[in-house]
């Protein structure tokens, strides 16, 4: 087993059809599908990445999109740390729910949660409805994170993953967020961060020294 | 397996009932043990193990092997052993398209389906955005069909909403079916089987997904404990019921073989496959990581990974647990009772009664016509406009005052849901409600509630709302008012000065 000094649940919302599947899909296995499958319910995903010198597992919730799957997908919010609220900059309606979506999103996760705005399939720039000032004015409005995306082309699937996972670490580092409490989203891994003045066992600190 | 597995009705089995059910039975085992003629093509399943003619009261032990054809008469009793014991269920596309056609209640040939409302469904604008990602991939011709198909479905039956998943159950009938007897199994198989999911939340999956959990506490409890100390949500098997596992399966060879079995069954069958497929796998999810996340992972992949052999395994142990548990037993209070899992038995006992009677469920010849599609006479009626109320003719739904549907309006646009109609209507509709008389077992008299079903089901969204329909409520609605009315005669009298 991959060690890791954290463990991140992330949780992908916003409408159906928007590239919550495929952003997914290009950052965990690197690739995409033009034509993905339905999502029926809520598929599982995860990656480690590195934050800092730490290496931080992503446990990621994949959630259906059709609203009345919210049911089902609402109690995912309950244990995740970031949630990723993705709109398509090609339909403008999906643009316009988000306000629901986070509305969602507050209600039924915890109050700490990081939440990354994304405007998906920023390759169609021919086809955009919704301006890049738009979105970042909505994120602003809210405290939201934001970023432009291309699932097909990965522009940015990374940085969108990894700043979320970013500002989650500072809320641990800042003390705002509590490694122990699991209904953070957040887990110590099986290999402890440097909170003993003991180095050996730490994948963590001989990292550093290289 | 057919009598004494019924499904929770919520009516009390009377001794008298019970008696009538052993004489028909008995009649049956006659029947079928003079009259098993023929079903599978001998060349075909040469290989396969040869089905039996079973009857609930015969062992499995008793080998008759009698002889099956397709093209040979088939009592609804004998397609049922034969989806389960046949290893390739009906076998191929032709014979599928008769016997499903039967099972469906469609006539093969000339069902009017070209009578569809011209008002757009509400949902019909997320249903283009899903024509072109079914799971068993489309060509472009037969997404057209498919948008035929479920446009034709919703447009007939505005109170059933659309959920991602149906368009993989149309993708099947579509497939196996052809374009022309699609759009009535669709439909049909949404009234029968799917209408429960295809109310305006999932209230009804949850409660069918929480039967899963209710099924492996019965049967495997290390793997409960499993389940409650993970605190693993069921939601694993959503596309698995929602879609009857065609969202998940490889092939459409399999799916239909499932489709075969599951049409023969009660809506309640994909939960005990579903638990079957759980169990079966139980030792390794045993020995997983004891984390939830890991447990649905594997989960969400085991029915990608089903082959023939498999799924007869499962089907064999799925029968094994509908025999052991049973659903009336299990799920007594779970389902309300206008549930598709209620009104099932309806249908069934209708079908068995045909065998019963000699009549047989299949045709063998082409030119004649199947009773069965009497059973849904009101399809070539104009269909129950969006905004119908149910007591006004259909041309009201002109009427200025109500919201004009659009296809660019989501799903809160259709105002007027059957769900959010007063409370009144729903007790005024239940009232008239056909209820089966254990009095009046004839098959005349079954076929007539089974059309009045149905026919109230088309129009009127009214499962789900138990506190709308609950007797108690309105006994106590009622109680109370008397209450307060005798209250105030009271209080008015009083203000009288003494005479």
């Amino acid at each position: 087993m991959a060690s890791y000094a954290y463990l991140f649940k992330y949780i992908i919302i916003g409408d159906t059809g928007v590239g919550k599947s495929c952003l997914l899909l290009q950052f965990t296995d690197n690739r995409f599908q033009p034509a993905h499958d339905l999502t029926i319910g809520v598929e599982f995903g995860a990656r480690i990445v590195t934050v800092g010198q730490k290496r931080i597992k992503l446990q990621i919730w994949d959630t259906a999109g059709q609203e009345s799957f919210r049911s089902i997908t609402r109690s995912y919010y309950r244990g995740a740390a970031g949630a990723l609220l993705v709109y398509d900059i090609t339909r403008r309606d999906t643009f316009d729910h988000l306000a629901t979506w986070l509305e969602d999103a507050r209600k039924y996760s915890n109050a700490n949660i990081t939440i990354m705005l994304i405007g998906n399939k920023c390759d169609l720039e021919a086809k955009r409805a919704v301006s890049r000032e738009e979105g970042e004015s909505f994120a602003r409005e809210n405290g939201l994170f934001f970023i432009e995306t291309s699932a097909k082309t990965a522009a940015n699937v990374e940085e969108a993953f990894v700043h979320t996972a970013a500002d989650i670490h500072d809320k641990i580092q800042a003390g705002v967020l509590d490694v122990t409490n699991e209904s953070s989203g957040i887990k110590l891994g099986p290999t402890q961060p440097n909170l003993s003045s003991f180095p050996s066992g730490s994948a963590e600190t001989v990292r550093g020294c290289c | 397996m057919v009598t004494t597995s019924s499904p929770p009705t919520g009516a009390i089995a009377r001794p008298s009932r019970i008696i009538r059910q052993i004489r028909r039975r008995r009649r049956r085992s006659k029947a079928l043990g003079k009259a098993t003629a023929a079903t599978i093509d001998p060349e075909t399943t040469a290989s396969n193990t040869p089905p039996m003619a079973e009857t609930p009261h015969l062992t499995p032990s008793s080998r008759g092997a009698p002889q099956y054809y397709l093209t040979g008469s088939c009592s609804f009793h004998n397609l049922r052993v034969l989806a389960r014991r046949n290893s390739t269920g009906f076998i191929n596309s032709d014979s599928r398209k008769r016997i499903w056609s039967t099972l469906l209640l469609i006539d093969r040939i000339d069902v009017p389906r070209h009578q569809v409302s011209v008002l757009a469904h509400p949902d019909e604008a997320q249903l283009k955005l899903d024509v072109g990602r079914t799971h068993f991939p489309l060509a472009p011709y037969q997404q057209d069909q498919l948008t035929q198909i479920t446009h034709t479905l919703l447009r007939r039956n505005s109170w059933l909403h659309y959920y991602q998943g149906l368009n993989d159950i149309c993708t099947v009938f579509l497939l196996v079916l052809g374009p022309e007897l699609a759009p009535a199994a669709a439909e049909n198989a949404s009234l029968i089987y799917f209408r429960d999911f295809m109310s305006h939340d999932f209230q009804n999956v949850h409660i069918f997904l929480g039967c899963i959990y209710t099924l492996i506490q019965q049967e495997d409890s290390a793997l409960y404990e499993l389940i409650l100390e993970t605190e693993l949500p069921p939601y694993f098997a959503t596309s698995w019921i929602l879609t009857w596992f065609s969202h998940d399966l490889r092939d459409i060879q399999l799916a239909s073989r499932l489709f075969d079995f599951f049409l023969t069954t009660n809506p309640l069958m994909p939960i005990y496959f579903a638990t079957a497929l759980v169990l079966h796998h139980r030792s390794a999810l045993l020995a997983l990581e004891r984390e939830f996340p890991m447990l649905h992972q594997y989960l969400g992949k085991v029915a990608g990974n089903l082959d023939i052999p498999t799924i007869n395994v499962l089907i064999a142990e799925t029968y094994r647990l509908w025999r052991k548990h049973s659903a009336r037993r299990l799920f007594k209070s779970g389902f309300h009772r206008y549930s598709c899992i209620s009104t099932y038995p309806a249908l069934e006992k209708w079908l068995i009664q045909r065998a019963d009677d000699g009549d047989d469920v299949v045709r063998s010849d082409h030119g004649e016509h199947l009773d069965l599609a009497n059973c849904l006479p009101d399809l070539a009626e104009p269909p129950p406009s969006l905004f119908d109320t149910g007591n006004g003719d259909p041309n009201d739904s002109t009427d200025t005052e109500k919201p004009t549907p659009s296809v660019k309006g989501g799903k809160n646009s259709c105002a007027t849901h059957p769900l959010d109609r007063p409370a009144n209507h729903y007790e005024q509709l239940t009232s008239t409600w056909p209820q089966p008389t254990s009095n009046d077992p004839s098959p005349g008299s079954m076929r007539r509630i089974w059309v009045q079903t149905v026919d109230r089901l088309r129009n009127f969204n009214l499962y789900y709302k138990p506190h709308y329909h609950s007797p108690q409520v309105s006994q106590q609605a009622i109680m109370a008012m008397a209450v307060y009315a005798a209250g105030a005669l009271f209080l008015y009298l009083q203000s009288f000065p003494p005479i």
